[in-house]
């Protein structure tokens, strides 16, 4: 194999050397496609790491009746430590909900001067596990703990969570849509290239096939090169998003981060960059292989 | 060996370029076919080299019956059978060096064993001192002669040739067939289509007259 890998390469370089500006077409159109999905890709990545770090956030808060007995408390706070889908159990007593919210109202004390009473309910922060952090698992560990003893009301933000999941999924399928039409348009695109130079060198392949040489044999240059291109526009590719990326978060760190969170923006991870490169590859050779077999 | 059995061939209607061909070619042999232009020498050639299919008969190559060998196998035919084309059919882009390699690479040869065997046949065919040339910087003899080296640097165990002579002068001519009279002296079958009669009296082997697609003379 190693012999004929020889001649397929030095033809590839030939090839590339005599069509020089149909290949850089050809590693244009790749890189330009794979740039838009990229941009798709890192938009739902980085959306994805923002709204898993709001997620952490999401605590359901159960309100305890008044008048609960401090049994029933430490009866309450096991069961929900054995609750599924719990991580983490905080008990926020009257003083310290009252406390918490003095804090809050910091400058603006003249508001709770007319408070007789501590109006506000002792209660439970819970928070969940990854796994229990969409909308739907929320809601349903929400009902389960609505029935137990002594819990007055609970309270989640149930219709942030659905809005956050609905945009994340738009976004994922939209990036997978996009990436799929644009994958095609790259394809078709590449096919009527490499076509091109299978045309310019229609003699050459027919002087082969009647010296003996196999479908396979003809083929290969030709399955390389567009490999090559599209691995040459899937490193491309990857060069210009890092560029956007930088300019990105340059300007967020000029306004203070991702909506304010703690979350930095994210470049594709290095697993993420070898797809890319095997993506553009596969590109190039699915256009080589469509546009060559219909002219062998 | 050839064999052809009742082979029919014609394209369209009313074009029949072979009728009822019944012929054998035993191994070794140096046969001519000869006929007016039309009479179907490179019908016969071509069916010979799985480049046409009859439309009936059979055509036996080494006991394969290349009318109907599958698309992929006839690649593995036609590396046991050298071909040289009235219109040389060169890769242009190549050298001269490299137009009788390509066919070696295919059929799967080591570069050292390139290197030599090229060597070697375009020594035979007087061709060495322009190796490094392409096809186009070459006369049209030269072209042909390099269509015949690459036809037999695989050590072909059949020679086809379709008017060999066509762009050659009398001296090339008489050069070519000792060319090929050498290389039938090694074993090789060669088959030669030409209306050339003055070399065919002259080179003296077994003669298949064609006409309008039939065999006149020298089935036997």
């Amino acid at each position: 194999m190693i012999r004929p890998l020889r001649y397929f390469f030095k033809e590839v370089l030939l090839n590339l050397r005599a069509n020089t500006s149909t290949a850089v077409i050809s590693t244009v159109t790749i890189a330009f496609t794979m740039v838009l999905f990229g941009l798709f890709l890192l938009l739902y990545l980085n959306l994805n790491a923002l709204v898993g770090s709001l997620r952490q956030e999401i605590k359901v808060i159960l309100y305890l009746r008044d008048g609960i007995s401090e049994k029933e408390i430490v009866s309450l706070h096991d069961k929900l430590r054995e609750q599924a889908g719990v991580s983490n159990v905080t008990y926020v007593s009257k003083e310290k909900a009252l406390e918490d919210f003095r804090r809050s109202l910091e400058g603006q004390d003249i508001l709770l001067r007319g408070l007789g009473d501590n109006p506000l309910p002792a209660s439970f922060e819970l928070t969940l596990e990854k796994t229990f952090q969409s909308s739907e698992a929320i809601r349903r560990v929400a009902l389960q703990l609505k029935g137990l003893k002594g819990v007055d009301d609970i309270q989640y933000g149930r219709e942030w969570v659905e809005n956050v999941n609905a945009v994340l999924e738009t976004v994922r399928v939209g990036s997978l849509l996009i990436g799929l039409v644009l994958g095609l348009a790259a394809v078709v695109i590449i096919s009527s290239t490499i076509r091109l130079t299978v045309l310019s060198r229609h003699e050459d392949i027919e002087v082969l096939q009647l010296i003996g040489a196999t479908r396979a044999y003809i083929q290969m240059p030709f399955l390389l090169e567009g490999g090559f291109l599209g691995l040459i526009g899937g490193a491309v590719s990857i060069l210009l998003l890092r560029a956007v990326y930088e300019l990105a978060r340059s300007r967020l760190t000029e306004t203070g981060g991702l909506l304010g969170s703690a979350v930095t923006l994210m470049f594709l991870p290095a697993p993420w960059l070898l797809i890319f490169l095997a993506v553009g590859a596969g590109l190039g050779c699915a256009g080589s292989l469509l546009s060559i077999r219909r002219l062998l | 060996m050839i064999q052809l059995f009742h082979v029919y061939k014609s394209y369209g209607r009313h074009r029949v370029a072979l009728e009822d061909i019944t012929l054998r070619i035993e191994k070794g042999e140096f046969a001519f076919l000869t006929g007016s232009s039309g009479a179907g020498k490179t019908t016969l050639l071509k069916l010979l080299f799985g480049l046409e299919r009859p439309d009936s008969g059979q055509i036996l190559i080494q006991n394969r019956n290349v009318g109907r060998l599958r698309e992929s196998e006839l690649p593995y035919l036609r590396r046991t059978i050298g071909f040289v084309f009235q219109d040389f059919k060169l890769l242009q882009k190549k050298t001269v060096f490299d137009n009788a390699a390509v066919a070696m690479q295919i059929a799967g040869a080591s570069p050292a064993e390139i290197r030599r065997r090229v060597s070697e046949v375009l020594g035979a065919v007087g061709l060495e001192h322009k190796k490094e040339m392409l096809p186009l910087m070459l006369s049209a003899g030269e072209q042909q002669r390099v269509c015949v080296a690459r036809a037999i640097v695989n050590h072909p165990t059949i020679l086809l040739a379709d008017e060999p002579t066509g762009n050659l002068d009398a001296d090339l001519t008489a050069d070519l067939f000792e060319l090929f009279k050498t290389i039938n002296a090694k074993g090789t079958t060669v088959v030669v289509a030409t209306h050339n009669q003055e070399i065919v009296s002259r080179v003296r082997r077994r003669v298949v007259v064609l006409k309008q697609g039939r065999i006149l003379d020298g089935v036997a």
